[in-house]
């Protein structure tokens, strides 16, 4: 053999073992790699809870199957082939090509050769290879990166599986511990199941950390002192301390009769668990030593459900509901742990859509709101109806969104047409039940009884009278909130219900007391609001009423009338037996306007209509006579004379509701010109007390002197009349009290109560006046509730409140007294007035005089608009008699040379002049509702008579639910919050003040 | 044809021209103040002297003639001639009506007895005629007489179906009409009057036929030349003659205003009233204005006598100052001495001292029934009270409905006849017919004119057996508004219970124009020409 052949055969054998060697690392790298995924999931299983048997299963399979690919992949495909130097020499030459297979020949050709007598080109051949192996090194045949790759996946998988260990509840030791047969990884079937006769360990001092869900949002809880009962949702971690009564060596936890898990024993009694809630049962501590395994006691572990969300619906829709108006839904969901979003689901026919309400970021546990969208947005044509149902998802993670659903609500969307319909409807059957409500409390007496049981009987069938308005407001879901109407029902309402309020605690059986004759006051005082609630709720209804009536009437006889024309015009065409049809069908519109006409109050006007209705229709008789005898061109000039006639009664109905409107236009502007002139006498009228104050201040000291009794005259009628009122309100129900030491408390309070009016308007005279009025009950007052004391009584027992009553009432006195020593001073100093000053005054009564004619003018222009004014009430009238009264006051005081008391009047008027203008504001702010609300009856008019039209035209908004904006619906909170100051700081005209409140409560509700 | 010959005949034709034109436009000129003078006979002579070749004339004169006769189609035709052949229109019309009366009498009927010829709208209004017809024979009989005489045409009546078109055949303007409450017209030697159904609840529309006569027979006699003041206090005064009331009684609201200006010293100025009662400012100011025109003639005439008005007639037509005239026929020296004994004359008449409003005119259903209320007019709160007072009684709470009525009711103002009508409507509802009564009797002394109270008081006397009584005061109710079914079924059982078999069986047809919206035979439509 050549010694370079040896050498190449050398070469060779060190590529044959250095692949094997790589081959064998990589076959370990990847053992290892299997042997830690293998660990790394069993521990992922058993710390997820799960059965140890599976984890087991998964270890022994993971890892023996991990074991046998990585041994496989490497070794078994290639151990044999690196074996051969053949191969490697292959190898090599693919490496150097240059070699020319002659690596190849002369290792596999060798013996061939030498035998063939062919050594010498044997020998070339090797000699030229081994030159040639020398430029080769045996890393560049079998590099050694694969065994690299695999050893660093494996140290990877290595160092995963020590962070498991630190991570995961059962890492990776545990796991082999569990196949190893330690306690830790011993198996279910390993661990007794522990008796009732077991012996238990005593654990206590247990404290439970509750880690709740991430999606439930709640900050995790402790609960120290805890009976080890664990109470939470399923997904929540539980951190466990606890304290064993005598040493152990080792513990471990057990949930129900699952896998131990690992427990931490800290100073050989200190317990440290963490368990996740999966399932119900209980969960105990196993502890150990010395090869003996005791349970702890068995605590029960409560799996808190997730339950759906709870939707309710806070008011019941009315079932029909205009179609630009948002649905009066209102609506409240609450959940365990939060709503994710809400929906409203509608359903028409077969087929149900989804309209999105709310899907708050924060998934609150509670959300309300009113439904918001108008029956268009659901997707309703006017005349449709749906089934409407809220839904509400919550956010539950681990068991999955649940629904939860509201009640089904069936709803009908109206059009302009059959909103007007329905609302005049609502008003007529509104009006219609009030009527006997009114008749009730006129008729009867007040009071209507006389002993308790009577009057208890009389408040209950008094509730009764309000039954049928009740039902009827619940039964059409309410008037539009904010309208007129409903203001007016809610005053209705409220005042019956303050009227048999008072009747049932006044006369209550059960706590009888004497009716006093101020209990008998209030009474008629209540019973004449309930009755004035009431008529102007049935006037103002009744006026919508007629208003919708004559509108649908005007409608209908403009229908009439260009039916007549129409016919009249086409009558020279029509063949006798169409004309009698034609004559048929506008009977019929005839007999639908006569229909609609009885509506109308049964008066002049009603018979008017009514006589020129019974006019057409004898035409129409003539004509159909002419037509039957043949007079064909005589009945054509009777049509011709029936057109003209119905013209002449629509045009007569028309030019009767422009002249209403155009009465009503009079009016608002006279109010308003009335408004204006009071706003002018009142800023007369203040300036000119102004400047009476500036002129006082100029001259001195004596004014403040003055000003300084006037205020101690006001804090000390202030305090009478404070002190009066308590000393009636001590004796409480007047049980065990006489009758009169009451009645004269009673007088003494109302006594009192007038003298502040008098000071405020800094009339000395009206004040010495009433001062000195209320001298004689104070006395009388105060003597009576002294004998109180005295007099003698059935169970020697005094009256509750008697200290109270003879404290105030004694100090009433006493104040009366102070308040006749000031009065004393201030007319010393009146009449000691400077000069100067009173002649100043006096130069002013003149002005005053001016303003006091002014006021008289105005007050019977306030009292005509008032009149005239349907919503009128009279307020307005009286504040201005009182100003009126003030300025004769101020004007006498003045011409005395008062100044003092004519500028006390001067305010007192400008006062009343404004309250006057605030009246009569109000008012018209309600007839303007009004207005409304009669526009939104006539609805049938203003629309184009087509029950399903496009109601963009009508597409006022109602202002009275406004489109709020939901928090979600802003980019973010702050954008939100400050959308919402901006909004709350914004001007809005004084009649949507109420609105604009309701707007943002609702807000802030959200 | 010599060329000297052509020119002959036309200077001829121009001389003719030039002297027939101002006969021509004297002959219109005379028609003119014939018609001024309500003499109608005397235009048709007029008119028969305008040549028929002079077509602009002859046009102008058919204007004016079938205007005035009631041939509103016929003027209309004329009207288009002359407009047609260049006449300026505004000149022509000059405020008439021509057109607009044309339009408003359309498809009306007339029916003519004798001197007299009413023309109405088919339908209900066929119920007035017969009465219409009474009231122009018994009024051409009695004034014709006690004036010295009456004009010689047919004397024709218009009744208007509606105040629209009333309006419209008269040139008054609407606001004129609707403030004074003018529902009737003599003009245009015609009477124009206003169905009483176009009134709520009707008015005295016969003695207003009367009265419009009067005012014919005074222009007529005094060829126009009697001031308003006394046309007015003479129609006043002697409208309730024709039915042989010569009592000069003046009704509680007349002598509440008069008592009220005795007292005050405030009566309307003739001066104010010079043109028309048409133009006074409001309903009450007409009303005391007519009072005391009216109680100047009567206080005349209890001086003179009825024959003391031919006189008047004669004088003033004579072209005497009518106040001297009046002054002088009473005994005075001068109208300002007659003035004074007038208003001494006055103080001491029994005066009701009660104030009382004039009913508001309310037409074509332009009101409710409070507008027709003079105190509910004026009281929209009041009105409140009372409409809350009718949904309470329509729905039978007739005790509380007295409630509202006594609170719409104002101490300070004068009585509203509907709620005395309402309020006796609700105690005879509780059976307490005596208070019922007592208060229509109140109301009917006070409201005459109010029929609703008229009906109640005969249906409850009626119900009481009190037939005359009932009668009278159903006869009220029917003169004011024949067009209630209920009154003349009452006044036909009443009268066949008396045995007046006439008048049962007249308002036994009446009922029946009523039934059958007045469809009877024999009308035919009034023709153009």
């Amino acid at each position: 053999m050549p010694p370079a052949l040896s050498t190449i055969r050398e070469f060779l054998d060190g590529l044959v073992r250095r692949e094997r060697t790589l081959l064998a690392a990589q076959a370990g790298a990847q053992l290892l790699g299997a042997g830690c995924l293998a660990l790394i999931v069993a521990s992922a299983w058993l710390s997820m809870g799960w059965r140890p048997a599976e984890a087991a299963w998964i270890l022994g399979g993971l890892g023996a199957g991990g074991a046998v690919l990585a041994l496989v992949f490497p070794l078994a495909m290639r151990w044999q082939a690196s074996g051969q130097t053949l191969q490697q020499a292959r190898r090599v030459e693919a490496h150097a090509p240059e070699l020319e297979h002659r690596l190849v020949t002369v290792v596999g050709r060798a013996d061939l050769l030498a035998v063939e007598g062919r050594a010498v080109l044997l020998e070339r051949a090797a000699a030229r290879v081994q030159t040639k192996l020398g430029e080769i090194a045996a890393v560049d045949i079998h590099p050694s990166t694969t065994s690299l790759r695999a050893w660093a996946m494996a140290v990877a998988l290595l160092l995963i599986t020590g962070l498991a260990q630190l991570v995961f509840p059962q890492g990776p030791l545990q796991a082999v511990a569990v196949l190893g047969g330690q306690p830790a990884g011993e198996t279910v079937g390993d661990v007794p199941p522990p008796t009732e006769a077991a012996e238990r360990a005593v654990v206590g001092d247990i404290v439970l950390r509750y880690v709740f869900p991430a999606y439930t949002g709640i900050d995790p809880v402790e609960i120290p002192n805890s009976d080890g009962t664990i109470h939470a949702p399923a997904g929540t971690t539980v951190q466990i301390r606890a304290r064993t009564a005598t040493p152990f060596e080792s513990a471990a936890l057990q949930v129900n009769d699952g896998t131990l898990l690992s427990a931490d024993l800290l100073s050989d009694r200190d317990l440290y668990a963490e368990l996740v809630i999966r399932e119900p049962g209980v969960w105990r501590f196993w502890l150990m030593a010395s090869e003996e395994r005791i349970p702890s006691k068995d605590f029960n572990l409560v799996v808190e459900e997730d339950g759906a969300p709870v939707v309710t619906l806070e008011s019941g829709a009315s079932p029909a509901v205009p179609y630009d108006r948002p649905v009066p839904l209102g609506w409240n969901v609450r959940d365990d742990f939060g709503i994710e979003r809400v929906v409203v689901e509608v359903t028409q026919g077969d087929q149900t859509r989804e309209v999105e309400l709310r899907a708050p970021p924060n998934t609150p546990r509670e959300l309300r709101g009113a439904l918001r969208l108008t029956p268009r947005e659901l997707g309703l044509q006017p005349g449709e109806s749906a089934k409407l149902k809220v839904v509400a998802y919550d956010n539950d993670l681990a068991g999955g969104n649940k629904r939860g659903e509201s009640a089904e609500v069936e709803i009908t969307s109206l059009g302009p047409r059959g909103r007007g319909r329905r609302l005049a409807q609502q008003t007529e059957a509104l009006r219609d039940a009030m009527i006997p409500v009114l008749a009730a409390y006129l008729v009867e007496a007040v009071p209507p009884a006389e002993t308790v049981s009577r009057m208890r009987a009389w408040a209950g069938e008094a509730r009764l009278r309000y039954e049928p308005v009740r039902d009827l407001v619940e039964a059409g879901g309410g008037l539009q909130e904010g309208a007129l109407q409903d203001d007016l029902l809610k005053d209705v309402l409220e005042s019956g219900a303050r009227l048999i309020r008072f009747a049932i605690t006044t006369w209550d059986p059960a706590a009888p007391r004497r009716i006093t004759a101020g209990d008998l006051q209030r009474f008629a005082d209540l019973h004449g609001e309930a009755i004035v609630s009431l008529e102007k709720a049935i006037y103002i209804f009744d006026s919508l009423m007629v208003s919708a009536v004559m509108a649908d009437i005007a409608r209908a006889s403009e229908g009439l009338a260009s039916e007549a024309q129409e016919l009249a015009s086409r009558a020279p065409d029509m063949e006798a037996a169409e004309l009698l049809a034609r004559l048929d069908k506008l009977a019929r519109t005839m007999a639908e306007l006569a229909q609609k006409t009885s509506k109308l109050n049964d008066g002049s006007l009603q018979e008017y209509l009514n006589g020129r209705l019974d006019d057409t229709k004898n035409l129409m008789d003539q004509i159909r006579k002419a037509v039957s005898e043949g007079r064909m061109d005589d009945a054509r000039e009777m049509l011709a004379q029936l057109a003209e006639q119905v013209q002449q009664m629509a045009e007569g109905i028309n030019d009767r509701m422009a002249a209403g409107q155009s009465g009503e236009d009079q009016l608002g502007e006279a109010a308003q010109q009335a408004m204006d002139e009071l706003k002018q006498l009142e800023q007369d009228q203040r300036a000119l007390a102004d400047e009476l104050e500036q002129k006082r201040q100029e001259m001195g000291q004596e004014f403040s002197e003055q000003l300084e009794l006037w205020n101690q005259l006001d804090a000390l009628a202030k305090e009478g009349a404070e002190r009066g009122r308590l000393a009636v309100e001590a004796t409480g129900d007047g049980r065990g009290w006489r009758a009169e030491s009451v009645r004269r408390l009673e007088i003494l309070n109302e006594r009192t109560g007038g003298i502040e009016d008098a000071v405020r308007a800094r009339d000395l005279d009206r004040t010495g006046e009433r001062v000195r009025e209320a001298v004689r009950p104070a006395e009388s007052a105060r003597r009576t509730v002294l004998m109180e004391r005295t007099r003698s009584r059935m169970d020697d027992r005094l009256p509750d409140g008697l200290d109270a009553a003879e404290g105030h009432a004694g100090r009433v006195r006493e104040v009366l007294g102070e308040m006749l020593a000031v009065l004393d001073q201030l007319e010393d100093r009146q009449q000691r007035d400077d000069p100067r000053m009173q002649q100043a005054a006096q130069d002013m009564a003149a002005q005053q005089q001016e303003l006091q004619e002014r006021q008289q003018q105005l007050q019977k222009d306030v009292q005509s608009v008032e009149r005239a004014l349907p919503t009128g009430d009279g307020q307005a009238t009286e504040a201005m008699q009182r100003a009126g009264e003030a300025m004769e006051r101020a004007g006498g005081s003045l011409e005395g040379g008062e100044a003092m008391a004519g500028e006390g009047h001067q305010r007192e008027a400008a006062e009343r002049i404004s309250e006057a203008r605030q009246r009569l504001e109000q008012q018209m702010q309600q007839m303007q509702q009004m207005q409304q609300a009669r526009g939104e009856m006539q609805g049938e008019q203003q629309g184009d008579g087509n029950e399903g039209e496009d109601g963009d035209a009508q597409a006022d908004r109602d202002p009275g639910s406004i489109d709020i904006p939901a928090p979600e619906d802003f980019q973010t909170p702050e954008e939100y919050r400050r959308a919402l100051l901006e909004g709350m700081s914004g001007d809005v005209p004084e009649e949507y003040r109420a609105m604009k409140q309701q707007y943002f409560e609702e807000l802030v509700r959200q | 044809m010599s060329r000297a010959f052509r020119r002959l005949q036309w200077v001829a034709l121009g001389a003719a021209l030039l002297c027939s034109g101002p006969a021509q436009a004297d002959a219109l000129l005379e028609m003119e103040v014939c018609l001024d003078h309500f003499d109608l006979e005397c235009a048709r002579q007029v008119r028969d002297r305008v040549p028929s070749w002079d077509t602009i004339a002859a046009d102008r004169a058919e204007l004016w003639m079938a205007f005035h006769e009631g041939r509103y189609t016929d003027a209309v035709v004329a009207l288009e001639r002359l407009e047609q052949a260049g006449v300026r229109v505004e000149e022509l019309e000059r405020g008439v009506p021509y057109r607009p009366t044309a339009e408003s009498a359309r498809g009306m009927v007339e029916v003519t007895r004798g001197e007299v010829a009413v023309r109405y709208s088919p339908g209900l209004d066929r119920i007035l005629v017969d009465e219409a017809l009474d009231v122009l024979e018994a009024s051409r009989t009695v004034y014709d007489d006690v004036f010295g005489a009456g004009p010689p045409q047919v004397i024709v009546l218009d009744i208007f179906p509606t105040a629209t078109r009333f309006i419209g055949a008269s040139g008054i303007p609407p606001e004129s009409v609707r403030t004074t409450g003018v529902i009737a017209l003599s003009k245009w030697t015609r009477l124009l009057l206003t169905s009483p159904r176009a009134l709520g609840r009707g008015y005295g529309w016969k003695d207003t036929v009367a009265h419009e006569y009067i005012h014919l027979v005074v222009a007529y006699n005094t060829r126009n030349r009697a001031p308003v003041w006394l046309q007015e206090g003479l129609a006043k005064h002697l409208e309730t003659w024709w039915r042989g009331d010569r009592s000069g009684h003046l009704d509680a609201h007349t002598q509440g205003l008069l008592a009220e200006a005795v007292r005050t010293g405030k009566f309307v100025p003739f001066k104010k009233f010079a043109r028309s009662m048409a133009y006074l400012d409001s309903g009450e100011e007409a009303a005391l204005a007519f009072a005391q025109v009216s109680t100047m003639i009567q206080f005349m005439l209890e001086t003179t006598g009825p024959t003391g008005l031919a006189t008047l007639m004669t004088r003033v037509g004579d072209g005497e100052d009518a106040q001297g005239t009046v002054a002088d026929l009473a005994g005075y020296d001068d109208f300002e001495t007659f003035r004074m004994a007038w208003r001494a004359w006055l103080r001491g008449l029994p005066l009701v001292q009660e104030q009382l409003a004039s009913l508001p005119v309310v037409l074509d259903g332009e009101g409710d029934d409070y507008e027709g209320d003079p105190l509910l007019a004026e009281r929209p709160d009041l009105a409140r009270f009372a409409r809350l007072g009718d949904l309470l009684r329509q729905r039978g709470h007739h005790e509380a409905a007295l409630i509202e009525y006594a609170k719409a009711a104002d101490p300070e103002q004068p009585p509203s006849p509907l709620l005395i009508a309402r309020r006796a409507v609700c105690h005879e509802a509780l059976d307490r017919p005596e208070e019922a009564l007592r208060l229509l009797k109140l109301g009917v002394e006070l409201y005459p004119e109010f029929t609703p109270i008229q009906k109640s008081l005969g249906r409850l006397l009626a119900e009481r057996g009190q037939v005359r009584a009932a009668l009278a005061s159903l006869r009220v109710a029917h003169d004011l508004n024949p067009y209630d079914p209920e009154v003349q079924r009452l006044l036909t059982e009443l009268y066949t219970s008396v045995g007046d078999e006439p008048a049962a069986r007249r308002h036994r047809r009446y009922g029946q124009i009523l039934a059958t919206g007045g469809v009877e035979d024999g009308e035919s439509v009034v023709e153009p020409g």
